[in-house]
């Protein structure tokens, strides 16, 4: 099971999820490295939502999901 | 996936299919003229795996069945991406349901039932018909530039599920614009109304403030003003009974009652001052002022009243104090001292004069027992003895005589004594007068107290009461005052009547008027509030597409890294060195880097027969980027007429490089109208128009 830091603004994925939610959740997960890096005035929460709307969209389970 | 073996009864055009023993490495040639079957193999392999064929509807799938027949069955043995081997099966009556079971001996797994086989086949190879047209089942009728297959290409990539997130994402940011600029213009017009009003003297600006604090300012003020007409409506009825109470006291009253009523008329007047000081209203007070005036003057009449009380209580302790009454301080000259002075005095004179009788009577006893010694004639008396009997007879007679003149004196001073002592009993008799007059005085109405204290004795406090007549005090005991005073009173009472019922209903104009405000600010608070949100959502909603978007194009780029990776050996095998480096663009474009023209070409620009070449290296590198990124296992081709444009050197060269172009892609299927001369396949299959059976090898069927 994927495990997330408590810092970390992106749900976590539930199992077995279709590959575009996987590349998406990993590719987020590095753009938010990035961002964290170079941008002064990244807002996290923000960023966890934005990413959280593409991996509902997505279809995605999400381990916080009732 | 590898083919091991296809069985096919009444499948399209054939009676009877059963290929077994099919190389994992290697061309599987299939040749023939046109409607032979060539193609209807790969259909069949696609009806197998997917339960469909291209060239059918999904939803006309029953005429797969062989005319003139009712039931079709299909079974294919394959080798799965886990490296597992597996049995297909499908059978679809014509009388009946369609069924499917696709097993796995190695583990077990079992699936049943015609789309289930398909959902499970989906899952085990890692792509879906779709994708499998688009990259591993190279029909005919696919030849074509590969531009207008971007959405199948970018769904290979795994990209178009991001994609269409992004668009859907990005179709909501206009109508999130919208709301927000709709809100903007809302909240400008109710700020506008909220100018419009513009209760500077109630609300001071306060600019800067949040829209939620501007609200409970409001709410804060309305609540401050109801409070203080409550109270001004409450209170008003008091002051009115406090105004009457003290106006009653002139009738006369003890000092306690004017103070009393005092206070509480003070403390009326207060509690409605003070209710209007909470307005904040400039000309709030101007209406009690006249009355407060009034009270000032009472108040001061009553404390010179207190003044006079206190003196004539003070007056009374001293007399208590003279007379030496019980628990009264004793003061030194006090009356009651003289007369204990006195009354010593006359004891003790009056036992002197006791004393002073006694001893004149002794002293004349003496002198006359002496003067008988003396001159009495007695014989035999010596002379000297008489002599001391005539001088003592002689001194005790002086002595006597001093006594009785000394007792004389003690007789009169008893005399002066009686005279001190009426004095004495006048004084007291005066004290104990005034003590009487002065007794309870402070508990006594004011007129009765004031004209005890003007009798008093000597004029004691005279000066006090001129001081008080002529006073604030005066105007409390003036004779025919209380109907003056009742009128002007009441007169006054009628004005800060008047001014509260006028403030009063100024205040309830001015909380309508707030009400209003408050409304508005609630609107507005509201508003920027929705407005807030909206944004966030904006900004979340446009952060979600950029990172669908950017998502999106990270993919084609890893998947255009591994399709350029194939292309790079496929296509200068397949164009005998001509062009070497394809080129696909984040929208899927294709352009190809000519080594004659030294420079990217667009694919449109070279010549219908590169075109497939390349389209074929395309298929191929495709097909190979496809196993990285969904299947991870090897993979048959099916490629129909592949070379339908090629010249006869173009085919020997492809035919020859095709087995050996990828790894990843060990056994290809090649669909041709002749075997190309001078190949090799590893199976051939020659077809003909009339045949309906293919068993291969021949005695293999079942």
């Amino acid at each position: 099971m994927p495990s997330r830091s408590s810092f970390d603004p992106i749900p976590a994925l539930a199992p077995d999820q279709a590959a575009p939610v996987v590349a998406f959740h990993a590719w987020c997960q590095d753009e938010l490295r990035r961002r964290r890096g170079r941008d002064a005035d990244l807002d996290p929460a923000r960023f966890g939502r934005a990413a959280r709307l593409v991996l509902e969209k997505l279809g995605a389970a999400l381990e916080d999901d009732e | 996936m590898i083919v091991h073996r296809l069985h096919a009864r009444n499948a399209l055009k054939y009676a009877h299919v059963d290929l077994s023993d099919l190389p994992d490495k290697g061309v599987v040639l299939v040749t023939g003229p046109n409607e032979s079957g060539k193609s209807t193999l790969g259909e069949l392999l696609c009806l197998a795996l997917f339960g469909r064929t291209h060239s059918l509807p999904v939803d006309r799938i029953e005429r797969a069945v062989r005319w003139n027949t009712r039931t079709l069955e299909l079974e294919l043995e394959l080798t799965a991406p886990d490296g597992n081997r597996w049995s297909l099966r499908r059978s679809l009556d014509l009388d009946g349901s369609p069924s499917a079971n696709l097993y796995c001996p190695a583990t077990g797994a079992d699936h049943h039932g015609w789309q289930p086989v398909t959902d499970a086949v989906v899952d085990l190879l890692g792509y879906d018909f779709d994708t499998f047209v688009e990259s591993f089942y190279l029909a005919r009728r696919d030849i074509g530039p590969p531009t207008p297959r971007a959405e199948t290409l970018k769904a290979m990539a795994g990209v178009l599920p991001l994609e269409r997130t992004a668009d859907e994402l990005e179709a909501r940011v206009p109508t999130l614009e919208r709301r927000s600029m709709g809100m903007a213009t809302e909240i400008e017009q109710v700020r506008s109304s909220l100018a419009a009003i513009a209760r500077d003297d109630l609300l001071p600006p306060r600019p800067g403030a949040e829209e939620k604090e501007l609200v409970d300012e409001v709410a804060a003020r309305i609540k401050q003003l109801e409070d203080a007409r409550d109270r001004i409506t409450d209170r008003l009825p008091a002051l009115r009974g406090a105004v009457e109470q003290l106006v009653d006291l002139l009738d006369g009253a003890p000092l306690s009652r004017w103070r009393s009523r005092v206070e509480a008329l003070d403390d009326a007047l207060d509690d409605v001052e003070s209710a209007m000081s909470w307005l904040g209203y400039e000309d709030t007070t101007s209406g009690t002022e006249r009355l407060s005036g009034f009270l000032d003057k009472v108040q001061e009449g009553v404390e010179s009243f207190g003044g006079l009380i206190d003196k004539a209580e003070a007056r009374r302790g001293w007399i208590g104090s003279m007379l030496g009454e019980a628990g009264s301080q004793l003061i030194e000259g006090s009356l009651g001292e003289d007369e204990d002075a006195l009354d010593m005095r006359r004891q003790l004179t009056r036992r002197r004069m006791r004393l002073h009788d006694r001893l004149a009577v002794g002293a004349l006893v003496v002198a006359a027992s002496a003067l008988a010694v003396g001159f009495l004639p007695i014989e035999n008396l010596p002379e000297q003895v008489r002599l001391l009997g005539r001088a003592i007879g002689t001194t005790a007679s002086l002595s006597a005589a001093a006594f009785a003149w000394s007792r004389s004196g003690l007789a009169h001073d008893l005399r002066d004594m009686q005279l001190e002592d009426a004095e004495l009993v006048r004084r007291r008799g005066v004290l104990e007068a005034d003590a009487r007059l002065l007794e309870g005085v402070r508990t006594r109405p004011m007129p009765d107290a004031l004209e005890r204290l003007r009798q008093l004795s000597g004029g004691t406090l005279e000066r006090d009461l001129d001081a008080f007549d002529a006073g604030a005090g005066g105007r409390l005991t003036r004779a025919g005052l209380k109907e003056k005073l009742e009128a002007a009173v009441e007169n006054r009472m009628g004005e800060v009547e008047r001014h509260l019922a006028q403030l009063v209903q100024r205040i309830s104009s001015d909380i309508e008027e707030l009400s209003a405000i408050h409304e508005l600010r609630e609107a507005a608070a509201m508003l920027v509030d929705d407005r807030r949100q909206t944004i966030e959502e904006l900004a979340t909603v446009e952060l979600g597409a950029q990172l669908a978007r950017g998502a999106a194009r990270h993919l084609t780029h890893e998947f255009n890294n591994d399709v350029r990776k194939g292309m790079v050996r496929v296509l200068p095998s397949l164009t005998e060195g001509r062009y070497q480096y394809l080129q696909i663009d984040d929208d899927m474009s294709v352009r190809v880097f000519s080594s004659e023209k030294q420079d990217f070409v667009r694919f449109e620009e070279i010549s219908g027969g590169t075109q497939r070449q390349i389209e074929l290296a395309t298929r191929i590198a495709l097909s190979e980027a496809v196993v990285t990124a969904r299947t991870g296992g090897p993979q048959f081709l099916f490629l129909d007429e592949p070379f339908a444009f090629f010249d006869a050197t173009r085919t020997r060269a492809s035919m020859t490089a095709l087995p050996h172009l990828s790894a990843a892609l060990p056994q290809v299927w090649i669909a041709a109208q002749q075997a190309p001369e001078g190949c090799d396949p590893d199976r051939h299959l020659e077809l003909s128009l009339s045949r309906v059976e293919l068993i291969d090898p021949p005695g293999g069927g079942i």
